[in-house]
């Protein structure tokens, strides 16, 4: 079935001459067409625009001028980064007469590989306010039961993934916003190491925890669609490895975990699937070869009172002539969380830079006895949309946010199903700019489980 | 004074006590809600405090929470990461 190709499936299939760009996108585009009027992954899809680069991309490949393992795969873009001509809406109304006059940095990077651009995916609001249903357009759902919640931000990314609308999605993540749909729709997220990936031309929650990243439904695509998205790297003093597919293939053996099983067992309490799938997962990684043994790093109060007040402080510098101009244009959860900024001094926001700082360091200290980290994601499976009180209490529960806090770059990996169907999901972090080594422990153990193999089954209308 | 009327007295003074406390209470929620108004004046938020009160009121109480649950750091000379860097 074509929409549950992976991106090396597609570029064998275009090598060999039996799947061409413009097939595909047709029936993604149908598949799209059918399902997303409940699903509502998309914000803005343009069919004609989507098929021209199709054709274009084809006419390069039959003349022999392939561009890479990304020409003519199709792309869906969170709506909060800019494309050129195109509104970024942001989710919002705020934003609606907001036209971007040129591509992002990342999506240039990728229109020079030769991806085709499907359209604008749907988020949480300004990445920070949602699920809400106070918008002119619908939250997305989650394709694994359309009752449930998707995850946020990067909802539409998640969404259209697992629904097998893209076999690719650009997220942003500032506490969790492409690990947190990973875990939800039991896809491969990687949030990268900080100025890894260019943030330019992606409006702004938190500047200094906003990371962009790729999100797919391996992690071998995860890698591919990094090696492109990395060439926009501001970070000039770390070499890129020629590609970050480069040790998929090594496995674990001999690689040290350190397992941080205090987040999820003492300084919150995850659900008992959760805690039993993470347990299965240091099997897997022991079985494999890997050495895996408890470590402690500060609580995650800690992490977490830090990286709030910061996202507080800089989300309130972005929105504060808005909300003090229109503030009845935000929906009233984004409007409830970005006004706290306004509650907050420069001297907390520069105590918890200091804070930031130690916290980091112990950290980087954590990384001289391993080489990975193993943490919970989210802990407990998606809750219902519908239940917006269940969606901000459980949103608060993972283990997420102390790595937009340190930068360090962090993967999630799907690692179950819940009782009731729905995924469940664990974290790799690795040390700063060493995605190589986070990629091949993710792909050890995706190759080593059945569960990236398992898709949703769609509801038809 | 008789026995009864001593534990009436002592019940009335309870009852003061808990009045007291009460009232107290109210005053410190008036004054929580006044100095909310008086910082989101502060901050330009007329116009949100005017349409959207309870957000304001939730979102200060947010910050405040969090401000409280925030231990600083010991070295508060230490330098905040990321640090200053000249631009060429």
């Amino acid at each position: 079935m074509k929409h549950w190709m992976t991106v090396s499936q597609i570029s064998c299939g275009y090598a060999a001459g039996i799947l061409s760009p413009v097939a595909l996108t047709e029936a993604l585009l149908e598949r799209i067409e059918a399902h997303d009027p409940q699903y509502h992954a998309f914000i803005h899809f343009d069919r004609t625009a989507a098929l021209d680069q199709a054709m274009h991309a084809e006419k390069a490949l039959r003349a022999g001028r392939s561009l890479g393992p990304l020409h003519g795969v199709p792309v869906g873009i969170k709506d909060i980064i800019d494309m050129a001509g195109q509104t970024t809406s942001c989710h919002s109304v705020v934003m609606r007469a907001h036209i971007a006059r040129e591509d992002a940095c990342v999506v240039s990077a990728l229109r020079a590989a030769g991806a085709i651009m499907f359209g604008k995916l749907s988020l949480h609001e300004f990445a920070i306010g949602g699920p809400s249903f106070d918008l002119p357009f619908p939250p997305a759902r989650n394709p694994w039961n359309i009752n449930h919640h998707p995850g946020g931000s990067s909802s539409g990314s998640g969404t259209a993934l697992a629904a097998g609308f893209l076999p690719l999605a650009l997220g942003t993540d500032t506490g969790g916003s492409i690990r947190h749909p990973a875990a939800a729709c039991g896809l491969a997220g990687l949030k990268p190491t900080y100025d890894l990936v260019s943030r330019r031309g992606v409006y702004p929650l938190a500047m200094s925890l906003d990371h962009v990243g790729p999100m797919a439904r391996t992690v071998e695509d995860v890698a591919l669609l990094l090696d492109v998205m990395a060439r926009t790297s501001s970070a000039v003093t770390h070499p890129r490895p020629l590609s970050y597919t480069r040790d998929l293939k090594l496995g674990v053996k001999g690689l040290r975990i350190g397992f941080v099983r205090h987040f999820h067992e003492q300084d919150d309490i995850a659900d008992p699937e959760v805690t039993h799938a993470l347990e299965q997962a240091c099997e897997v990684f022991r079985s494999l070869g890997a050495e895996v043994h408890d470590i402690h790093l500060p609580s995650l109060q800690a992490f977490g009172a830090a990286q709030k007040v910061i996202l507080m402080a800089e989300g309130w510098a972005v929105h504060a002539r808005n909300l003090r101009e229109r503030p009845e244009d935000y929906a009233q959860m984004s409007r409830r969380k970005l006004l706290c900024g306004a509650f907050i001094g420069g001297g907390d926001y520069v105590q918890a830079m200091q804070s930031r700082g130690e916290l980091i360091d112990k950290v980087n200290q954590a990384f001289g006895d391993v080489d990975l980290l193993l943490a919970a994601n989210s802990f407990e499976a998606a809750c219902r949309i519908d239940d917006v009180s269940e969606a901000v209490r459980t949103y608060t529960r993972q283990a997420r946010v102390p790595f937009n806090l340190t930068g360090h770059p962090a993967l999630a990996v799907m690692n179950g199903l819940s009782q009731a169907g729905l995924p469940l999901s664990l974290q790799l972090i690795g040390k700063n700019f060493d995605e190589v080594t986070l990629l091949r422990a993710g792909a050890a153990f995706e190759q080593a489980t059945p569960w990236h193999s398992m898709h949703p089954e769609l509801l038809t209308t | 004074m008789s026995e009864q009327s001593s534990f009436k007295n002592s019940k009335t003074h309870v009852a003061h006590q808990n009045q007291n406390a009460k009232e107290s209470l109210a005053d410190q929620a008036a004054q929580e809600l006044l100095d909310i108004q008086t910082l989101a004046r502060m901050a330009g938020l007329e116009r949100a405090l005017e349409r959207f009160p309870d957000d304001l009121q939730i979102a200060a109480r947010t910050a405040l929470k969090v401000r409280a649950s925030f231990k600083a750091s010991s070295d508060n000379t230490a330098e905040v990461w990321p640090v200053m860097r000249v631009k060429s």
